[in-house]
């Protein structure tokens, strides 16, 4: 699986073409922003998106933990997109949902989207923030921790190819804080240029552009 | 004929009076009948919204002078909620409207009562419907009305070749009758002649551009038609550039904003532009009787597109239409000549018509649900009356109702959510919400996803998010005349702002690139075949022919020309293969396409292809012996499909279907102003669906819509039925005459971009005529 190895507050982590971001020493993953369930959210306005993205996101996940080792798993929040959609999820989703993740200590640090009540009752360790050797992770930026990783924006960039503007999704990176891309099916972005995501990255970070099973690194200055 | 209650189709010229004459019978019923009653009477329904007022107009007209008291309305997206209540509450006996206005029409809950009294139908420029997703939409409209209360119908156009599609379309095997006035005038068409050389390649007027100007001035007014929105752009900039006489003119085409757009027609009308250049935005629409000189810059394409446009000229019914064709390259000359031969002989196309399409049908069925509840079986029966959709099988209904319902997926996920209800018997919408969905999603017509286009303080048009998307802030363009520099965008407003600076690109317009048609395929052939050397060409044209006859040959009429050659590009050597089939752009960009896929399979190494209106140019690494594998005929089978799954143009074919069938709404109530309007990204549902759903209706309509609007596979096929045991083969020892306008293309595509411009063109093309003199 394509990868880039990031160093990040002095320890290793890599970033994965499909947006997971994962800490090898730890064996643990981190995903952000699975929004389940937004496809069948869209009934509410007479729109019937194709019912698949729940199994897809899934499917991404569990192609990932049978590939490497992985006893922890933090999601950064926004795991489902609003808050039936637990109830919407189809039995064999559910099913699925809970074999993957059967014997990983999974966490959510909840976001927005996230409806507590029901979240609980499904085995999954519920807190606003989790810190790991003094890195903080949770759904919204930490501005006073030294070392944040966050979610919640689904960051997206453009990039020119034969002329032509393609957005896709990216990690953000700088010496204090890391941005998630979105690691839903369905879920749409938010620009890097867009001013809520520069406040957050001074002068010099990175970016990793997820595109087509691939990921790359373009640096940026201000 | 009209009186005794036949349909009629009537086929009259332009200027002909033919709307007047549309009327006739109806004004005539009114009086007769003595009709008093505040009901609707007539529907007459046009193609454009901007002819509704002009068609009001020119009806009132007479009325006035014939002091009969007959109310005339118009109805369409721009009428105000006020009026439209109005009309509801005080129908005007004579309505006139559009497809969509008509359909809203129809999905009213009153409709039965609205209509009692309805006499007549009357449909303008019927053949503009024959072959589109709006003429599927209208024709199942008027099949429904035609169920409520029986009306007679009448058909008119001004160019129709195919009468018995005509009289189809209109009322589906009823006893139909054609009236025709059609004029016997042959327009006077000539050749621009320019003494300057001809380019071998482009698709720029520069070198006729003083002669153009001179017919300008003769004329006191004229139109400029031109292909694409990127040559309107050139051309009036370079005529404003020369224009020291200071004549007025002006540029129309279809993505300016309206306001600036109606200001220039209105010009035209009152006579104070002189000149304008123009795109299909103004193939068809207001009468205007003034137009003295009309000019086609580039290839006219197709026979029935230039009579259409020639006609702008001149609306009087015995003197002729005067035009003057310029070709901006060698190939277009003698398109041009062919054009000329077939408007003389009145040798025009037959009109195509498509079987009617399912996205259409599911956004019908919703209107037909808001309206009344509704049996199965009566709704199936009711459709097939509607002429494109007669062959439409059960199985097909039944998937396209289910995919009303709630999206038609097999796991039937949504069924708690439907649109629709039912009883077992009837079926009826589940709430009213929909009503409002429904009427803000209305229609057929899927543009591009366009950005508008701001200047300042006001708006210029709107430009196409993939052209914004693909500029960096600084770079320089050139819209409706004006050079911009890009600034920024926000929502779906594109910021600009006014420069000086030389424009580096120009916003094409996709649809603007019509394909050769396939009659006019035909004649270019022959000229080609047979009777090039016997033609009067200029100098330039002659020297191109003789040195296409010299070293390599013309395609004789039975057999298929393909030309081989190698070229040195820098230290590499590559191969190349011409092909002339003459069928299009589109055909070519497939076959292309599957042609590469076979150069791989024969394990040789492919660097691309480049296709226009008349050949593709193949490029690879070493010789290919087998050519005739190549063009065999079952590269339709497995190459075809394995490339449209690829293609992107799929996607965004599906795009369209996914917003016309209703899968998702691009306008909701309450979200229009936040500026982002379609939800969602159709390729990830296109992706999604083929993966879990393979056999959802959705994806078989985009399947079969690529069959023929993508690849035209009819043309496609008959192509290479035609070609068989015919290929001839020319190996050459360098690039003929008629391969060097797409060798040229070929060095455009091809990475070093900034090298290009007019002086490189010229620069390759006498290197090339200097490969041929030396040998």
């Amino acid at each position: 699986m394509h990868h880039k190895d990031v160093i990040f507050a002095d320890k290793e982590f890599s970033f994965f073409a499909n947006g997971e971001l994962y800490w090898p020493s730890k064996k643990t993953l981190i995903i952000s922003d699975l929004h389940f369930e937004k496809g069948s959210s869209f009934t509410e306005s007479n729109q019937y998106i194709p019912p698949f993205d729940t199994i897809e996101t899934l499917r991404q996940l569990s192609n990932f933990i049978n590939n490497h080792p992985v006893e922890k798993i933090i999601f950064l929040g926004d795991l489902i997109h609003d808050k039936f959609a637990f109830q919407r999820m189809t039995a064999k989703s559910k099913e699925f949902f809970f074999k993957v993740l059967k014997n990983i200590d999974c966490t959510l640090t909840v976001g927005n989207h996230d409806n507590i009540s029901f979240l609980k009752d499904i085995g999954l360790t519920l807190t606003d923030e989790v810190v790991i050797d003094g890195i903080c992770f949770s759904h919204y930026p930490s501005i006073d921790q030294k070392f944040s990783v966050f979610g919640h924006y689904h960051p997206k960039v453009k990039l020119i190819i034969n002329a032509r503007g393609i957005w896709v999704a990216c990690f953000v990176l700088n010496k204090k804080r890391i941005l998630m891309p979105s690691y839903g099916y369905y879920t749409g972005g938010l620009s890097i240029k867009s001013a809520q995501i520069q406040e957050l990255f001074d002068a010099q970070y990175e970016i990793f552009p997820l595109a087509k099973e691939k990921i790359y690194k373009l640096s940026l200055k201000k | 004929m009209i009186k005794k209650g036949f349909d009629v189709i009537l086929h009259a010229p332009t200027g002909g009076g033919k709307t007047i004459g549309g009327f006739m019978p109806s004004i005539d019923d009114f009086i007769n009948n003595n009709y008093k009653s505040q009901e609707f009477h007539t529907l007459y329904i046009s193609p454009l919204k901007a002819l509704t007022a002009d068609v009001q107009r020119n009806l009132l007209n007479p009325i006035n002078d014939l002091k009969i008291n007959i109310k005339v309305e118009t109805r369409t997206s721009d009428t105000s909620t006020y009026n439209k209540a109005k009309q509801i509450k005080k129908p005007p006996n004579f309505l006139i409207t559009t497809p969509e206005s008509f359909a809203l029409l129809m999905a009213r809950t009153d409709v039965i009562n609205l209509f009692k009294n309805l006499k007549f139908v009357i449909i303008d420029e019927l053949h503009t419907f024959f072959d589109s997703k709006r003429g599927h939409l209208l024709s199942l409209n008027v099949a429904r009305l035609r169920s409520i209360k029986p009306f007679q119908a009448i058909g008119l156009s001004a160019t129709l070749k195919n009468t018995t599609l005509a009289k189809k379309y209109l009322s589906n095997n009823k006893n139909t009758k054609l009236v025709s006035t059609h004029s016997k005038v042959i327009p006077e068409i000539t050749i621009l002649n320019s003494g300057n050389r001809i380019p071998w390649s482009g698709h720029s007027p520069r070198y006729a551009l003083s002669e153009i100007y001179s017919e300008i001035l003769k004329f006191k007014s004229s139109i400029l038609f031109v292909n694409t929105r990127a040559q309107a752009e050139i051309l009036f900039e370079s005529l404003w550039a020369i224009n020291n006489k200071n004549k007025k003119i002006a540029i129309h085409h279809g993505s300016l904003e309206k306001g600036l757009r109606k200001k220039v027609e209105k010009e035209i009308v009152e006579g104070y532009v002189e000149c304008v250049v123009a795109t299909s935005s103004l193939d068809l629409g207001l009468d205007w009787g003034n137009i003295d000189l009309v000019m086609q810059i580039g290839a006219p394409k197709g026979v029935a597109r230039l009579v259409q446009r020639i006609g702008r000229a001149n609306h009087t019914i015995n003197t002729p239409s005067r035009a003057i064709l310029v070709p901006t390259n060698c190939f277009e000359y003698v398109e041009c000549i062919a054009a000329k031969e077939c408007v003389e002989l009145n040798f025009l196309e037959d009109e195509i018509y498509s079987e009617g399409s399912l996205d259409v049908l599911a956004q019908h069925i919703v209107g037909v649900a808001i309206s009344q509840k509704f049996k199965k079986e009566d709704l199936y029966k009711q459709i097939k009356d509607a002429w494109p959709y007669r062959n439409l099988n059960i199985e097909d209904f039944e998937k396209t109702l289910s995919f009303v319902e709630n999206g038609g997926y097999s796991l039937q996920a949504y069924e708690e959510y439907s649109r629709l209800r039912t009883d077992g018997e009837y079926y009826e919408i589940r709430d009213k919400s929909l009503v409002t969905k429904y009427k803000m999603n209305i229609g057929t017509i899927v543009e591009a996803e366009m950005l508008r286009l701001r200047v300042g303080n006001r708006y210029l048009g709107n430009i196409e998010e993939w052209f914004i998307s693909g500029l960096s802030a600084g770079d320089t363009f050139i819209f409706g005349g004006k050079r911009l520099m890009f600034e920024k965008v926000i929502g779906n407003i594109a910021y600009a702002k006014i420069t000086a600076l030389e424009h580096q690109k120009i916003p094409s317009f996709k649809g603007g690139n019509l394909p050769l048609s396939t009659h006019l395929s035909k004649t270019v052939r022959k000229i080609f075949s047979k009777r090039l050397e016997a033609a009067d060409l200029p100098d330039s044209l002659k020297k191109w022919s003789e040195l296409q006859a010299k070293f390599s040959s013309f395609p004789k009429e039975n057999e298929f020309l393909v030309e081989t050659f190698k070229r040195k590009n820098g230290k590499q050597e590559k191969y190349y293969m011409a092909v002339h089939p003459f069928e299009g752009r589109n055909t070519h960009q497939t076959l292309g396409f599957l042609i590469l896929r076979r150069i791989k399979k024969l394990g040789v190494q492919p660097f691309g292809f480049v296709a226009n209106d008349y050949s593709i140019l193949f490029s690879f690494s070493k010789e290919i012996e087998d050519i005739d594998f190549l063009f065999s005929q079952d590269i339709l089978i497995e190459d075809l499909y394995e490339w449209l799954e690829e293609t992107p143009l799929i996607k965004r074919l599906f795009r369209e279907i996914a917003i016309i069938s209703g899968l998702i709404y691009k306008n909701l109530p309450g979200k229009q102003k936040t500026g982002k309007q379609v939800t969602f990204n159709t390729d990830l549902i296109y992706e999604v669906l083929r993966k879990h759903e393979p056999h959802h209706i959705l994806l078989k309509i985009t399947t079969e819509n690529a069959k023929k609007d993508l690849v035209d596979l009819d043309r496609l096929s008959t192509f290479l039925f035609r070609i068989k045991n015919k290929i001839k083969i020319n190996k050459l020892k360098r690039a003929s005459a008629l391969a060097f306008s797409l060798l040229f293309e070929y060095h455009k595509e091809t990475p070093d971009k900034n090298e290009l411009d007019n002086f490189y063109l010229e620069k390759l093309e006498n290197e090339l005529l200097e490969e041929v003199n030396a040998s």
